[in-house]
């Protein structure tokens, strides 16, 4: 029990890019994931004795296609969603 | 140095197909910035990748290039980050099911060969470009899903110097199988290093430092040798080194510090759920194992027991696959002699190309007008000297050897009958240089050769205009 504590929450937060209003709220979170987590945990009850772990749940394989070309988008509808845009580059806040 | 250098190596390679990893927009370089793309490039939602079977293919073929086992069963993972280059806010690469491992390569420093381990190889999708101005971004989404193998090695490197001879080994190795350009000028070969340093005979590592903004082979070099020094001095007053990631500075020549180094946990690696598992059977395997050329080890070999080429010509000609395939093209195609052929392209051919800084590819010259001129010097018709001015036309131009040497004007003239006329012109004009001669002056006969020469405006065989003065002189 209790896997999941503050740290964690605004540590997963921070990756997640999730702003967490106050301590209150990530309290909230760290209860709520906390449960969660446990109610995974019913999973280890499970006896899987020489089972092979399986990566997925569709039975297929080798699922590829061929190295042939479509004709891409334009430039104007590659960028139609883009929210600022100059010189037909994405324009994004300061990186770095 | 009081310590031992360990020296890991990243190397990721785009590969040459012409489509995207996980989309069917074209994928190659230089491009209009974001015209090279599919709404899977862009993650819309509800899109769904489907892997590139040639990506596959040139994966493994690169793989088996450099001796590494290839997976039975293999798969994709996703790798969680949030970067504006990377619209998905995750990548797909490959975790714990990688295509290839346990490779190696050989490498040569100081006349010692090494064996270099390679962890492992794994295919994964590049991500856009972005381009950082005063107060804002631009990404330009191009390569985001373009083919990448990531190649790791062992830490097996121990100095500067064999990370140099690594990377040209490797290039080399990739270029060979086709698979990439491994242009470092284009991005499409591109190098991260993790140095860490222990005292001699110590088992376990030090802590290492990865190095980016490693844009050739030469900064490689000086980077790793810049951080050797620096983490020498800290450990030396009992300092430590924090993991941490540097970036190399080509103006100064030193690493600075870009960030401390987020574990690897961060990236909270799972199976990708969009794609199914790839299983490798023995006759793809095959296939793909044909398909692979002489690699510059066995071409190096060839050269040097069938042809007896010095191993140090057979070293630089097989540098490139663009070098040796031309060589192979004068000999084989063109049965130019080997040590002429190796001869030219180690001299005057790369000489030129430093000078002017162009591949091979990007002149004018072919293997069968080189093999021309080759034989047209062999055969008296041009001079060693002349045949450079010769050259310089066939690299900047082209053309046709036979017709250059004419157009210049420089085709020796072997014509017994026109040579034997000029020596009789001259031979009249100078009655006493031929009475000096037969009085046992064999300077004359010197004086004689450069009256023909002249008269012939350099263009006498100068072999045969010897030949015919003695006939001519000896009739008098």
């Amino acid at each position: 029990m209790s896997e999941i504590n503050l740290d964690t929450v605004k540590h997963v937060a921070n990756l997640a890019r999730i702003e967490i209003q106050d301590e209150k709220a990530a309290e909230a979170f760290t209860k709520e994931l906390d449960k969660i987590v446990d109610y995974a945990h019913l999973l280890d009850e499970v006896d899987l004795g020489e089972t092979e772990p399986m990566f997925h749940a569709l039975d297929l394989t080798n699922v590829m296609r061929d190295d042939t070309p479509s004709e891409p988008l334009s430039q104007d509808e590659a960028m139609s969603n883009a929210k600022s845009t100059k010189d037909g580059h994405f324009k994004v806040p300061k990186m770095l | 140095m009081h310590f031992e250098t360990v020296i890991g190596l990243e190397v990721h390679v785009e590969l040459k197909t012409n489509t995207k990893m996980f989309s069917d927009a074209p994928a190659h370089f230089g491009a209009e910035p974001n015209t090279n793309l599919s709404v899977i490039d862009l993650a819309y939602p509800g899109t769904l990748p489907v892997p590139n079977k040639e990506a596959v293919n040139f994966g493994m073929k690169a793989a088996m290039a450099l001796n590494m086992d290839i997976a039975d069963v293999t798969k994709f993972d996703r790798k969680n980050y949030f970067y504006p280059d990377n619209p998905k806010a995750y990548q797909i690469s490959q975790f714990d099911q990688p295509i290839g491992e346990n490779g190696w390569i050989e490498i040569e420093v100081g006349g010692e060969t090494r064996r270099i381990g390679i962890t492992r190889l794994h295919l994964e999708e590049d991500a856009g470009k972005s381009t950082h101005k005063d107060d804002h971004s631009l990404v330009d989404l191009n390569r985001q899903g373009t083919p990448l193998v990531e190649i790791v090695s062992e830490p097996d490197i121990r100095t500067p110097e064999e990370a140099y001879a690594y990377l040209e080994k490797l290039k080399a190795i990739i270029q060979y199988t086709g698979v990439s350009d491994c242009k470092m000028e284009e991005g499409s070969l591109r190098c991260d290093a993790n140095i860490s340093l222990r005292p001699y005979g110590q088992e376990e590592f030090g802590t290492k430092t990865e190095l980016k903004n490693l844009n050739s082979f030469n900064y490689v070099r000086k980077g790793l040798e810049f951080e050797e020094k620096r983490q020498e001095k800290v450990l030396m007053k009992g300092g430590e080194i924090p993991q941490e990631t540097r970036r190399f500075d080509e103006k100064s020549g030193e690493t600075i510090l870009m960030r401390v180094k987020e574990g690897s946990d961060d990236y909270r690696y799972f199976p990708e759920p969009d794609l199914v598992e790839i299983h490798i059977d023995q006759e793809w395997k095959d296939r793909i194992k044909e398909s692979i050329p002489l690699l510059p080890d066995a071409l190096k070999e060839k050269y040097v027991n069938e042809y007896g080429l010095p191993a140090y010509d057979a070293h630089v000609l097989t540098l490139k696959k663009e070098t040796s395939d031309f060589f192979n093209e004068m000999v084989e195609s063109h049965q130019t002699d080997v040590k002429l052929a190796s001869n030219w392209l180690m001299g005057g051919v790369n000489e030129y190309l430093n000078k002017q800084q162009v591949e091979l590819g990007e002149t004018a010259l072919t293997p069968e007008n080189l093999s021309d001129m080759i034989k047209l010097i062999e055969d008296g018709t041009i001079s060693s000297k002349q045949a450079k001015k010769v050259f310089n036309v066939l690299v900047e131009k082209g053309g046709d050897a036979k017709k250059v040497v004419k157009d210049l004007g420089m085709e020796q003239i072997s014509d017994p009958a026109v040579l034997t006329g000029m020596v009789t012109e001259v031979l009249d004009a100078n009655p006493q240089s031929i009475e000096d001669f037969k009085n046992g002056k064999d300077r004359a006969i010197g004086f004689l050769v450069g009256q023909i020469m002249k008269k012939s405006k350099g263009q006498a065989n100068p072999k045969m205009v010897n030949q015919i003065l003695l006939e001519e002189i000896d009739k008098r």
